[in-house]
């Protein structure tokens, strides 16, 4: 009856243990996270030289803050810096709309790359606080006329990065192209500039 | 002892990996809806880990069993419920990938768990292809499968290769879009959805035979019934991830275009997450039916109802994030509480399942 009482009592504790364990491990994960990124690789730029940096089409203006040197540490790894765009889209036509965007990092030499989901879902919150933002997670989401809403993308930073440009894919049969490139400035530091901003065209096929 | 353990590790525990690791992207998931919620993330990372150190120690005896107990394996495979059960380990591959894939990078970086994504997935590919040849062969060539065998286990083998495409979806989705691996992953997947969609018709058409003109499994085989509701779930969970593979693609998968396939796949995603959501009413009828009439006995079986309802939250989550999103948050935030609480209630009915010597028991 005791050896029985013990074993139903061991069985208990055991299975509490399980219960537990994703808990607790998940919570002491949350108390260890990064939260902010590194302050000074944090800093947005916003160098742009074009005088149109409110792109817009189709009623869809498009603005941005950008983070060139965003460090995110995993929890059992090195830190690694990423390009993080925070784009604003703002819906000028009387009607609500649907937008459905899409985002693409282009470099010489470099493989094209879509934006990293994963590494966006862990950076979203601290990104929000410092843009005092709230980032659209949905793949479309709605704006309704007059308003406007944030769309967070990320992308893996190559090293050695001299030159980019960004595709934001948010309207039918035309994409804009921003692009981006590593300078002096006035001062003699090195900053990432805007350089230009154009419209493009893209072969769309029937597929 | 251990040998003991070997001898009567059935095929069924990679369920308990599967009802464990699918917990760490409902989490994922609720996580996102709103910023009170952002512990989940890191909630989802713990069953991650857990699923991961379950799916290590049960993959030990596991395979052991087939070089040691050959003769216990055959046994197995030819049996018309228990048989059933073998992908489930294969699955856990294709789910630790699923989770390296999404939760990876939080804890060792995108380069490590990408790659580690695509490992899981050939084996697990592997694996699924392989059991799901031996069990239909099994099935056709057995002279002793009678109407009353059939019963949703029967669904495991078509689910599994449905979730083959979900890790390949996901795998072309960033990292390897637009690389040479991107056409291999598609079409491995492709194939695997076809094997899943048409079995789960074609099985799923035997099964609602027998729920109809013979009487319903005995109560041990009660929470077979929520299997019912993966393979739709798991449809809108590929389509989902598909559709972000394809926006990651831009065009270069085939040329596929994200833009013109992305209302239909819209439409038929909500679809199918109709008939999930209509055969949990289902399950829960019955599941009534059975508490009160037929009998509900503490089973390893029991982890049936974890995983099927696990994709389902998934999908939900996933549908929320193009349709219907204000009222799909709300079910996906709700459910994601039930899927824990039945997972508790199910690590306790195993541990009290193993305390009364069931494991040793002749099946």
């Amino acid at each position: 009856m005791e050896r029985s009482r013990s074993l139903g009592l061991g069985i208990v504790l055991a299975a509490l243990a399980i219960v537990l364990l994703p808990w607790v491990v998940g919570l002491s994960f949350f108390g260890l996270r990064n939260t902010s990124g590194s302050p000074i690789a944090s800093a947005a730029t916003d160098t742009r030289k074009q005088a149109d940096s409110h792109p817009t089409y189709q009623g869809v203006q498009v603005d941005w803050t950008f983070y060139p040197e965003w460090e995110f540490k995993p929890l059992l790894a090195g830190p690694a810096e990423y390009l993080v765009f925070m784009f604003h889209y703002t819906n000028t036509s009387r009607y609500p709309i649907w937008l459905m965007p899409s985002c693409t990092f282009v470099a010489p030499g470099e493989p094209r790359q879509a934006a990293n989901e994963e590494i966006a879902m862990y950076i979203e919150d601290a990104l929000e606080d410092r843009v005092h933002a709230e980032d659209q997670t949905p793949i479309t989401f709605r704006i309704p006329a007059g308003e406007q809403r944030h769309y967070l993308v990320v992308f893996e930073k190559p090293p050695a990065l001299v030159h980019f440009y960004a595709e934001v894919d948010a309207w039918q049969g035309r994409c804009l192209k921003i692009h981006y490139r590593r300078d002096k400035d006035a001062s003699g530091n090195l900053v990432w500039i805007n350089d230009h901003n154009e419209w493009i065209e893209k072969y769309l096929g029937r597929g | 002892m251990f040998r003991r353990i070997v001898k009567h590790f059935g095929p069924e525990w990679g369920a308990a990996v599967m009802g464990t690791a699918a917990i760490c992207i409902t989490m994922q998931l609720s996580s996102e809806v709103a910023r009170p919620f952002s512990p989940l993330l890191y909630i989802g990372v713990g069953y991650y880990l857990l699923a991961t150190l379950m799916f290590v120690v049960f993959l030990v005896p596991w395979t052991l069993r087939f070089f040691w107990y050959p003769e216990e394996v055959k046994k197995d495979l030819a049996h018309p419920v228990r048989g059933n059960f073998f992908p489930t380990m294969p699955i856990s591959f294709i789910l630790a990938g699923t989770g390296t894939n999404k939760l990876g990078p939080l804890l060792f970086g995108p380069e490590l768990a990408y790659s580690l994504g695509v490992v899981f997935f050939f084996v697990g590919a592997l694996g699924i292809f392989t059991f799901g040849f031996l069990l239909l062969r099994s099935q056709f060539l057995s002279k002793d499968i009678a109407l009353e065998h059939a019963n949703f286990a029967w669904f495991i083998p078509p689910v599994s290769h449905l979730i083959i495409p979900v890790l390949g979806a996901c795998a072309m989705d960033v990292h390897w879009a637009e690389t040479p691996l991107a056409p291999v992953l598609f079409i491995v997947s492709m194939i695997a959805f076809g094997v899943g969609f048409f079995n789960f018709l074609f099985v799923g058409a035997a099964i609602w035979h027998r729920y109809i003109y013979a009487s319903i499994p005995p109560g041990q085989l009660a929470p077979t019934l929520m299997v019912g509701i993966a393979p739709t779930a798991i449809m809108v969970v590929f389509l989902m991830k598909f559709a972000q593979a394809l926006e990651a693609a831009q065009g270069t998968l085939y040329g596929i275009r994200f833009a013109a396939t992305f209302p239909m796949i819209k439409l038929t995603a909500s679809v199918l997450w109709g008939y999930s959501a209509w055969w949990l009413v289902i399950a829960v009828v019955l599941f009534v039916h059975y508490i009160r009439h037929i009998g509900h006995p503490v089973a390893f079986a029991w982890w049936a109802y974890t995983f099927p309802f696990e994709a389902f939250v998934v999908a939900t989550g996933l549908l929320a994030q193009v349709v219907a999103p204000d009222f799909l948050h709300v079910i996906l935030e709700t459910l994601n509480v039930a899927v824990v609480l039945v997972w508790i209630v199910v690590v306790f009915g195993t541990f009290r399942w193993l305390r009364s010597g069931a494991y040793f028991a002749a099946h």
